[in-house]
């Protein structure tokens, strides 16, 4: 291993390696700054209406053409779950949204909230058959809560207070969102830093 | 006789097949963890009747996970390397009907979390097919030394680094875009 050439071919390749390393963790480091959210837990956007605030009112039709409200006092809670027909993430949860709704609907309304063509919603809405849900159609309920990402839930409680909301991929993301409700935390990801700082033993 | 001119340097070779191999077993090996969101990504391509989606969906996964153990040995790789084409071909067939078609918001069902359809994923996939061919050519008979080893260590290694760059910037395109827009 003495050769001057093979050191440097040796030498050569650990350094090609580490600078190929590096270009992955930059263009990683780059999508986390586009997506602009942590990477674990249902995570709280900074846009959009907070936790804690009054929702603001949207009149949305159904999928019915009923009239609907979404934020303002209500008789129940709502859950609203934002969706879409090309989300293969969406789609798995909804047997878990299905579940969330049967278990919790005494106080708990969900609605299933979407934007588009109707046409390209009805074969998704007759195939999942969705018509057990309220389903609505509404580019301007998206841009109140400023959704980037779907899956994302967003609850409300019945005086129309935004109480949690979140990225959610999975049913305990679904499940977590609804703890942090109960629990009076504004989302997940609050939680653990509550955790963490309650674990954190005080220096004196 | 001189050596054959489309003959290719194992070190190469061997190297180039190491980085398909992983990269087809670590593709189905996502796919077949969660085959229920793999099953909605194949629905979403909407190519094929819904009867046949999860037959198509576990036979795409398991001929992608054969393909890549395929290409570790020798004495399989002829086959592997026709499996590992097909299975690139129709990908990229399902993605160029939807392109043509508009549909450029599904997700592509790679396994890499949330990458949406594009050209970029066509040509990634050219590239690993173009790839895959070489995998055919015929070795220079040689012996292969302890830095030769190294070598095919290290071309295995930085094309999975490249690899795995490429589909994060990938996957942040539309990211971009939307900030742009």
């Amino acid at each position: 291993m003495s050769d001057p050439l093979m050191i440097s071919v040796v030498a050569l390749w650990v350094l090609v390696l580490a600078l190929g390393v590096c270009v992955l963790a930059l263009s990683r480091q780059i999508g986390i700054l586009y997506e602009r959210v942590a990477p674990m837990g249902a995570l709280m956007m900074d846009n959009g209406p907070k936790v804690g605030e009054p929702a603001p009112v949207v009149e949305v039709a159904d999928w019915n053409g009923r009239v609907l409200t979404v934020g303002g006092p209500m008789a129940k809670s709502t859950l609203v779950f934002f969706l879409s027909p090309t989300c293969p993430v969406c789609k798995k949860l909804l047997p878990i949204i299905r579940s969330v709704q049967a278990r919790e609907g005494r106080w708990l309304n969900v609605v299933l909230a979407s934007d588009g063509d109707r046409t390209e919603h009805a074969e998704f809405h007759a195939k999942h058959r969705l018509g057990e849900f309220t389903y609505v159609l509404s580019q301007p309920l998206g841009m109140t809560y400023r959704i980037a990402k779907l899956p994302y839930c967003v609850l409300l409680d019945a005086g129309g207070t935004v109480r949690a909301k979140g990225l959610v991929n999975s049913r305990e993301q679904v499940e977590s969102l609804l703890s942090a409700y109960e629990h009076g935390v504004a989302s997940v990801q609050e939680h653990i830093d509550r955790r963490v700082i309650d674990a954190v033993p005080e220096r004196g | 006789m001189g050596p054959d001119p489309f003959s290719i340097d194992p070190v190469v070779l061997r190297g180039v097949a190491a980085t398909l191999s992983v990269v087809l077993i670590l593709g189905a090996l996502a796919k077949l963890r969660d085959m229920e969101l793999f099953r909605y990504a194949v629905d979403n391509y909407r190519l094929l009747p819904d009867a046949l989606v999860p037959g198509f969906a576990w036979g795409f996964a398991l001929s992608e996970l054969a393909a890549g153990v395929g290409l570790l040995f020798p004495a399989s790789q002829g086959g592997a390397v026709w499996l590992a084409l097909a299975v690139l071909g129709m990908a990229s067939t399902g993605v160029l009907i939807n392109l043509s078609r508009g549909t450029d918001r599904i997700e592509c069902g790679c396994g890499t979390g949330g990458q949406r359809i594009s050209a970029g994923l066509v040509a990634r996939n050219g590239v690993l097919a173009a790839l895959v061919a070489l995998c055919a050519t015929d070795e220079l008979p040689r012996t292969l030394g302890l830095i030769d080893h190294f070598s095919v260590a290290g071309i295995a290694l930085v094309l999975l680094a490249l690899y795995a760059s490429a589909n994060q910037l990938l996957a942040n395109q539309p990211l971009l875009k939307e900030i742009h827009s």
